[in-house]
């Protein structure tokens, strides 16, 4: 994985040493709330409703053992012993005493790591697919362009006071599992007719509550083109996109408004001024950051041995789990392990420093001390030896961490709603419990197979209810909390906005709404068939009238 | 008519505090001053925005609240949830009960919907 050269090291370092003093002028009354706001916001330092909570960066999701365990440290010693991990592949802390915070930071910055650019209308964590380097039908390995996004729009100075935040995700293969097309530019690897590696490229996807899935703008361009054309986007967005609505801020407003054609050629005539210039990508660059992305050194292995599949045999539940959570790997003898942060009636996302620490050792165990952190709020572990997988998963079983639910329905992603969040309108948490007991009581006797259930506590959606093939929308009416339930919507490269399917339901029944659709799903699937195809296949109506008939 | 309080963040760590009237301020909802129309909150605000320790003070606010069963509670949910802290995370996160419990709300979970 990368490593900070000097410049990331100084910048990194002198912003610790800036924080440090905003927060003792702050904490002496020298700065007001008013002065000192945007500049913790800077560093990801947000107030919720009952403490701070501080965003820490995760570059593109991947961690080593080595900043796995420093954020068990911040956990444990600076918060309530444990993280929740995001929808933006990051980490939250939600209780960290201001004073604190500065040396939070100095740790981060000791394991190559920031608050950086976590908040704020600039550009955020670059997110990717969690299998990058090792999924099978990955053109290239998208980390690196990750990498290099990253470094570009760190402290870019023309970009630091956008519109509105601005997202960027990009994914190596055919497969989405980065849910490019609800960013604000979404990239994908392609490689031409003639076999050149380069990148098609997305822009005004977005989520909130003006859902769009983001539209072409070019469809194929030389990956030595990338920052120029990235920058030409962000430069006619910087200058077109509304700052007197920040409800239509954002860049697929914009679009949409502009149409694609036009806002193609404003793109393409920006690019016309700065391309085949400094924002070339030079290939020197380009293969020195390559380098750290790397295959481990695999093992020659055979695919599939025999022992791995007696083991199948003997132990049930570790072949449930391997079926689950366990995905195919590039290499042969080897998978990737998705580690499940859903416990049946667990807090989703959440991880304690003691559940951290372990994960770290167990990267370094068997999988050469790297961790990814994917944007439905599980960890991966990239590179196991399948011969390993048994004993990984006897380990992940003492330590709370097999929850074989991995794709499943009780894989449920949830924001921290109104328990903990300043914006949002209704509780997320409490629900996804509920439902996660519910509907694993109905999974233990009838397989739902994948049925991604998402919630948000409010309509800014980091919840992502409107990809879930299940959303839940948080809603307040007239003091109380109604959850809103849509259906059909998919974050992945067959991406759709859920549609809402009638009034919202009270908190009290809202579980057994969600019940009835399940069932009303298993009596009519085909054979094989998932949620979203059924969906798609019989429309909103059947599951509408069996809803409303029923509540 | 309405009945109000002030509540506010602390500085420090950020939690939920209320002005007691008294130039001070107090993490229980029930050590708050309850100020009987929204007329009378601006003054009331004021106040609490001049207490020597308001530099400790964030964005200070009134808030709508009832009485019930000698108890003084929030009428929006929202506010009932600061009032009363997370209502998951409980091992770590809740907040404890004041040390006069018995002069508190009793049954916080009252606030909290049935869920």
């Amino acid at each position: 994985m990368y490593r900070y050269d000097e410049f990331d090291s100084a910048f990194v370092n002198q912003r610790v040493s800036q924080f440090k003093n905003q927060v003792e002028r702050r904490l002496d009354g020298e700065l007001t709330e008013d002065e000192f706001k945007p500049l913790r916001l800077m560093n990801g330092l947000y107030l919720q409703l009952h403490a701070y909570m501080l965003r820490v960066a995760i570059p593109y999701g991947v961690l080593s053992s080595t900043q796995m365990r420093q954020l068990a440290h911040i956990a444990r010693t600076y918060d309530k012993d444990y993280g929740h991990f995001t929808t933006r592949q990051n980490i939250q802390y939600n209780w960290p005493k201001l004073k604190d915070v500065p040396q939070i930071l100095q740790d981060l910055a000791d394991v190559e790591m920031h608050a950086i650019q976590t908040s704020g209308n600039c550009i955020r964590n670059v997110t990717s697919d969690q299998y990058a380097g090792v999924a099978a039908d990955e053109i290239e390995d998208p980390r690196v362009y990750c990498e290099i996004l990253r470094q570009w729009s760190t402290l870019h100075p023309e970009f630091a006071f956008l519109p509105r935040k601005f997202k960027i995700a990009v994914a190596g293969g055919e497969q989405d599992r980065a849910a490019v097309k609800f960013h604000d530019i979404g990239i994908y690897m392609r490689r031409s007719d003639d076999g050149e590696i380069g990148f098609e490229i997305l822009a005004g996807g977005g989520q909130g509550r003006t859902p769009m899935i983001a539209q072409t703008v070019r469809a194929f361009l030389p990956r030595k083109h990338l920052l120029s054309y990235v920058e030409a986007i962000l430069r006619v967005y910087n200058q077109f996109g509304r700052r007197d609505n920040k409800y239509k801020a954002r860049i697929k407003i914009l679009l949409h408004a502009t149409g694609i054609e036009e806002f193609r050629r404003q793109v393409e005539a920006e690019w016309e001024q700065i391309k085949d210039g400094e924002y070339d990508l030079p290939e020197a660059e380009m293969q020195r950051i390559l380098a750290y992305f790397a295959p481990p050194e695999y093992e020659k292995l055979d695919a599939a041995g025999r022992d791995f599949e007696v083991h199948k045999f003997e132990n049930p539940d570790f072949a449930q789990w391997v079926e689950h959570n366990v995905a195919g790997h590039k290499a042969p003898g080897y998978a990737i392990a998705n580690i499940s942060l859903k416990p049946v009636g667990g807090i989703p996302g959440d991880a304690t420093s003691e559940q951290m620490d372990s994960v770290a050792d167990l990267a370094e165990r068997f999988s050469f001390g790297e961790i990814r952190v994917t944007h439905r709020q599980n960890l991966v572990l990239a590179d196991v030896k399948q011969a390993d997988l048994l004993a990984l998963y006897r380990e992940l079983c003492q330590h709370g961490l097999a929850t074989p639910n991995h794709g499943t329905v009780t894989d449920i992603i949830a924001c921290p709603g109104l328990d903990y969040c300043s914006l949002a309108n209704a509780r997320s948490i409490p629900v996804s419990q509920r439902l996660s007991e519910k509907l694993h009581e109905i999974a233990r006797a009838a397989d739902i197979g994948d049925l991604h259930l998402n919630i948000s506590g409010c309509i800014n959606a980091c919840g992502h209810h409107h990809v879930g093939a299940i959303g839940i929308l948080g809603v307040d009416r007239r003091g109380e909390e109604y959850y809103q339930i849509s259906l059909g919507g998919s974050a992945f490269e067959d991406a759709s906005v859920g549609d809402i399917i009638g009034p919202a339901f009270s908190a009290d029944t809202v579980v057994s709404a969600i019940e009835t659709i399940v069932r009303h799903y298993l009596e009519i699937r085909t054979d094989g068939e998932r949620f979203i195809e059924t969906y798609r296949r019989v429309g909103l109506t059947p599951f509408k009238e069996k809803l409303y008939d029923a509540h | 008519m309405g009945m109000y309080v002030i509540t506010a963040n602390r500085l420090s760590d950020g939690t939920v505090i209320y002005y007691t009237g008294a130039q001070n301020w107090s993490s229980w909802i029930a050590d708050a001053f309850v100020c009987d129309s929204e007329e009378d909150t601006a003054a009331l605000l004021e106040s609490a925005s001049s207490t020597k320790t308001f530099c400790d003070i964030v964005d200070p606010y009134s808030i709508e609240v009832y009485r019930e069963a000698q108890t003084i509670k929030p009428v929006r949910y929202r506010e009932a949830i600061r009032a009363r802290g997370p209502s998951t995370h409980t091992s770590s996160t809740e907040k404890p009960m004041p040390p006069a419990a018995e002069n508190q709300d009793a049954t916080p979970d009252a606030f909290l919907n049935g869920l």
